[in-house]
């Protein structure tokens, strides 16, 4: 799975108290090594960004906006990330790109 | 009424269910329990203003805790009634003990406004409450003089106690206890959510209705104190009044309803709660010793 590892799976009806169960079937946190920091981090930024927006759009401090909210910031925003970060700005050296006819 | 105190008791209640019934109460059932009645009663307290013309209820603490009114969503009888509706349905008590306690804690919460909510309906119609804030939603405040009036009273408080709670078990917000206590109770459920979350974003949905009650006390505290520019008494103030002293704040007009005497109300409300529990907790063993026995 590459960076997506899956973590172990658990029968639904399995008898499962009293002892460590995974999540079935749920793709782990790419980087999990390093995502409490990380996480640390987009856990306050949604905290932030919805407070300061919540004090003067108050139809957003909602029972559904909030929680979704949060999500969105640790689904969402990671995502983005590691989609701006794969682009590189400028073409790699040796790349396909057009430069026009040689001199 | 009761603002992120019920976004927290969710937690406390998560994160203090007896021994041996932990890892088997579903989390949805709890958050269910303790949205119901406010999603049953609170949409028409507030009401809606179309085109100048106000739609709702003409007194909203009637119609929110009284009867006749929808003061029976906020009983215990009434949380029971759906509760042995969900039996019928699905025949899963386990199910059903955490849509009970998370009903019980909203219920018994808000006996702590000055309307109080109808704990014995309906053997009794009187609302028992503890008077300890005043209840103010209305219809010219609405939901803001609400707001403005709970984070500047008692009300305030009982958000800070009920995220202390939470604090001081804080291992029910952790990553370990949602694994081996949440996701066992649930695993149909978080499995589908896996398909479209990762476990991060299945965490913060975990999460997020606390992340919500701790965002929703900033906010609104902040905006009652700092932002709001509320008239009281004639004056035009920066931000609303504190008062923290009992039935407060002064500058609302506390309402009530018939009610029982408030020094019977707390120790009846807190055994009342115990009695719930340990019921619950009696249903729960009953019902595991049946699965035990069948399993083998």
């Amino acid at each position: 799975m590459g960076d997506f590892p899956r973590v172990p799976s658990v029968h639904p009806g399995g008898r499962t108290a009293g002892r460590p169960v995974y999540l079935p079937s749920v793709k782990a946190s790419r980087g999990a090594h390093r995502s409490v920091p990380v996480d640390l981090y987009l856990y306050s930024a949604a905290a932030v960004s919805y407070v300061v927006l919540g004090l003067y759009n108050r139809w957003l401090l909602d029972w559904i906006i909030g929680p979704l909210w949060l999500v969105a910031w640790l689904q969402v925003v990671p995502a983005l990330g590691r989609r701006l970060l794969r682009r590189p700005a400028v073409p790699p050296a040796g790349s396909a790109r057009p430069t026009g006819p040689p001199a | 009424m009761s603002w992120a105190a019920h976004q927290f008791e969710i937690y406390a209640v998560q994160g203090h269910l007896p021994k041996r019934l932990r890892g088997r109460i579903s989390f949805f059932a709890i958050f269910l329990g303790d949205f119901t009645p406010d999603f049953l009663a609170k949409f028409w307290v507030y009401g809606i203003t179309i085109n100048g013309h106000h739609y709702g209820s003409s007194e909203p603490y009637r119609w929110h805790r009284g009867w006749p009114g929808m003061g029976f969503t906020h009983t215990l009888f009434f949380g029971l009634v759906v509760a042995g509706a969900i039996w019928l349905w699905k025949r899963n008590a386990i199910w059903l003990i955490g849509y009970v306690l998370g009903y019980a804690a909203h219920v018994i919460t808000d006996v702590n406004d000055s309307i109080g909510t109808m704990l014995v309906f309906p053997f009794h119609l009187s609302n028992w409450s503890v008077g300890t804030w005043a209840y103010a939603a209305t219809i010219k405040g609405g939901k803001y003089l609400d707001a403005g009036a709970y984070y500047s009273s008692l009300g305030f408080v009982m958000d800070v106690f009920w995220l202390v709670v939470v604090l001081l078990s804080w291992r029910v917000l952790t990553r370990e206890f949602w694994r081996t206590q949440v996701v066992p109770a649930d695993p149909r459920v978080w499995a589908w959510l896996g398909r479209f979350l990762d476990e991060r974003g299945l965490l913060a949905l975990y999460r997020g209705t606390f992340f919500y009650g701790v965002c929703r006390l900033v906010a609104w505290t902040t905006w009652a104190h700092l932002i709001a520019r509320p008239v009281i008494a004639g004056v035009r103030r920066h931000g609303y009044p504190w008062d923290l002293s009992w039935g407060g704040p002064w500058w609302i007009t506390a309402v009530h309803l018939d009610q029982m005497p408030p020094l019977v109300v707390l120790p009846a409300a807190v055994a009342l709660f115990a009695l719930v529990f340990w019921g619950l907790a009696q249903v729960g063993n009953r019902a595991l010793d049946r699965e035990e026995a069948r399993t083998g």
